[in-house]
């Protein structure tokens, strides 16, 4: 007969499973391609639940300017770098009341916040971390991280680690010529 | 093989060890995974945690962080837990925060390529066990005491052989197991 003796088919076996594995695995979109944005591109931005340790209360659902929300420690150092350019924007756009910085804490304590708004500047609204529940409802894992947001409340732009006046302009730019508002 | 012959012979006795350990193992998953109290609010939390990677770690779990991410994690299931939200539903939560979000899930969900690795090992184990089923359905140990006159046979065809072969150097004892002579299947076993 011609039969393959049992220990034969069980190698051809292993060796079928093994195959369809690399085809499947060498098939896949490698995991470099796939690029890291965040989820709130192009969503409703999420609400900031924390209370004002600074500024005025904010209420992001209802504004008719572009937003740049913040999220910062007094302890990171890029936070620090990135204070100035933050204030700069803050103060181009005071002028002409068409953009606004608010900023949300992230794991610090009050009195460092303070202390970090009074040495460096900046008076808009500061929110503390609400138990970093903010942060996670807007994903943010690390500091500096900043979401520009249009006036129609949709997230348009995600920044890590830094970001700068002339960034957050040529957004802003860029998508008042798109869509012609 | 000779079993085609003991097979008429078979007693339904034989079929009650398997009988009994299949009750025993089915009363013993029965009992552990549905008997019990349902998790209290505490237990799914922790599982939760266990769950979910920290995610500003490389691979800690939330349970295992001091992070301040994996301490929002771990005030949000407590929340959603409180308000009613399944297991699911909270891990989907989480995943749709961040960027690359189903890669916190230490857990793989049971959808799409994560199944695989939920499906292989049950597939193995039913691979497995069919194997041994097949293998060992012949296996007679009762049926095959040898006799005096299975002994005188192999005695004879061994003494055949070396005549034979004298040069071959088999000695008698060479297959001194129960069965006498090597079976083709078990030098078939070897190969692999």
């Amino acid at each position: 007969m011609g039969r393959l003796p049992s220990s034969r088919v069980a190698a051809i076996a292993v060796g079928v499973v093994v195959a369809l594995l690399v085809v499947l695995l060498a098939t896949r979109e490698p995991a470099a391609d796939r690029k890291s944005t965040s989820q709130l591109i192009g969503q409703q931005a999420p609400a900031i639940g924390g209370e004002p340790l600074l500024g005025d209360p904010f209420d992001i659902g209802a504004t008719d300017r572009w937003v740049v929300v913040n999220f910062f420690a007094s302890w990171c150092v890029p936070c620090v770098e990135e204070h100035p350019e933050l204030v700069a924007f803050s103060e181009e756009h005071a002028e002409t009341g068409d953009a606004r910085v608010v900023s949300v804490v992230y794991s610090d304590k009050e009195e460092d916040v303070l202390d970090f708004f009074g040495r460096f500047g900046g008076d808009w609204t500061v929110f503390d971390s609400d138990q970093g529940r903010t942060a996670l409802d807007w994903g943010v894992a690390r500091v500096p991280e900043s979401y520009l947001v249009a006036p129609t409340g949709v997230v348009v732009a995600w920044f890590v680690s830094g970001v700068t006046q002339t960034e957050l302009n040529a957004v802003i730019d860029r998508y008042t010529q798109e869509t012609g508002s | 093989m000779t079993s085609t012959a003991s097979k008429g012979s078979r007693s339904t006795v034989g079929w009650w060890p398997w009988v009994l350990m299949a009750v025993v193992v089915v009363a013993l998953l029965a009992v552990g995974s549905l008997g019990g109290d349902p998790p209290t609010l505490e237990e799914r939390a922790q599982n939760l945690e266990e769950s979910i990677r920290c995610p500003s770690c490389a691979s800690q779990s939330v349970a295992n962080s001091d992070a301040p991410s994996a301490e929002a994690v771990r005030v949000l299931i407590a929340e959603r837990l409180e308000a009613g939200d399944s297991n699911e539903e909270i891990r989907d939560y989480v995943a749709s925060r961040y960027p690359n979000g189903r890669q916190l899930l230490l857990d793989p969900t049971g959808e799409g390529f994560g199944a695989l690795v939920w499906a292989l090992p049950v597939v193995a184990v039913i691979v497995a066990v069919a194997a041994l089923v097949r293998r060992f359905g012949d296996w007679r140990p009762g049926e095959l005491q040898a006799t005096e006159e299975d002994r005188d046979l192999v005695a004879a065809a061994l003494a055949r052989r070396g005549e034979a072969g004298a040069d071959g150097g088999n000695g008698p004892d060479g297959g001194s197991g129960p069965y006498g002579a090597p079976s083709v299947d078990a030098a078939g076993g070897d190969e692999s």
